[in-house]
């Protein structure tokens, strides 16, 4: 207790959620016992997907889609949340599972394989704490792919080799012609 | 231990006016009257005893919220029953579910 008669304790929330009272006791060999009274209420903490990373920007079906995502609770201070599950949804189905690590971080893989617009739900939760939800919508666009470099130079070389055995065929045949007149 | 000394009034009488602040019980005092010239010494016991102060504890907040891990804070102010705050003196904060500690 400080000079102004002030007693302050701080104490960290972590236990169960209740409703609770905090009685407080003075006594001493120089006053009369005396006591107050309080209720405390513990609530859920609020979670909060911090962070989500999303790679490749352009979705195209067989391409692996990366999702990187951190999850803390929703409090002036950043405090990452370890051991909470985080989901991921595609159309409403269930497909992965995660648990958070000690710096609040989970990370997702899928790999599509049909063209559509996807809707992408990532869900954290965790006991004593308020869920939290983060949905995306995605194109996933179809596997129609440029011809690679390496390819085309060998398949205009074949065709260009092609053209000049047909020309140059042909060229015998007409000197064939003109000599048999 | 020699608490005060006082000086008698024109009717004879010698007041003390003595804060109490010494710990609370039962007390043997001794009024003594000594080194009076033309006087003999004369002493009277009486019991003094010394209760207990009243005191009050206030605690600003009455209902508090808090979410699950954050850190709180919780004050409470002893007060005498003349709500003059008692300072040095440590309450005990108890936590408790259906009046069980």
């Amino acid at each position: 207790m400080n000079i102004n008669g002030k007693a302050e304790i701080t104490v960290k929330c972590d236990f169960l959620l209740e409703n609770y009272s905090v009685v407080v006791h003075g006594c001493s060999g120089y006053y009369q016992e005396a006591n107050g009274t309080l209720t405390l209420v513990i609530e859920p903490e609020k979670l909060e997907i911090l962070n989500i990373v999303i790679t490749p920007e352009r979705l195209v079906v067989g391409d692996e889609l990366i999702i990187a995502i951190t999850v803390g609770e929703n409090d002036k201070n950043i405090v990452y949340v370890a051991g909470a599950e985080a989901s991921m949804f595609i159309n409403g189905t269930r497909v992965d599972v995660q648990t958070t690590d000690v710096n609040g971080k989970a990370g997702f893989r899928w790999v599509p394989r049909s063209p559509s617009p996807y809707l992408i739900r990532i869900v954290a939760e965790k006991d004593y704490y308020e869920q939290t939800s983060q949905t995306i919508r995605r194109t996933v666009y179809g596997a129609l792919r440029l011809i690679p470099v390496t390819l085309i130079i060998p398949a205009i070389a074949a065709l260009l080799l092609v053209a000049y055995m047909v020309r140059k065929r042909k060229k015998r045949h007409i000197t064939q012609l003109q000599e048999n007149s | 231990m020699d608490v005060a000394r006082a000086k008698t009034d024109d009717t004879g009488k010698a007041t003390l006016v003595w804060v109490a602040t010494i710990k609370p019980r039962v007390y043997s005092t001794y009024l003594v009257c000594e080194g009076l010239s033309g006087y003999e010494e004369y002493s009277k016991h009486i019991q003094i005893t010394i209760g207990k102060g009243s005191t009050v504890i206030t605690c600003p907040y009455e209902n508090i919220r808090a979410e699950y891990t954050d850190y709180l804070s919780i004050s409470s102010y002893p007060l005498t029953d003349d709500e003059e705050p008692i300072a040095g003196e440590t309450p005990r904060f108890y936590l408790s579910i259906n009046a069980q500690k």
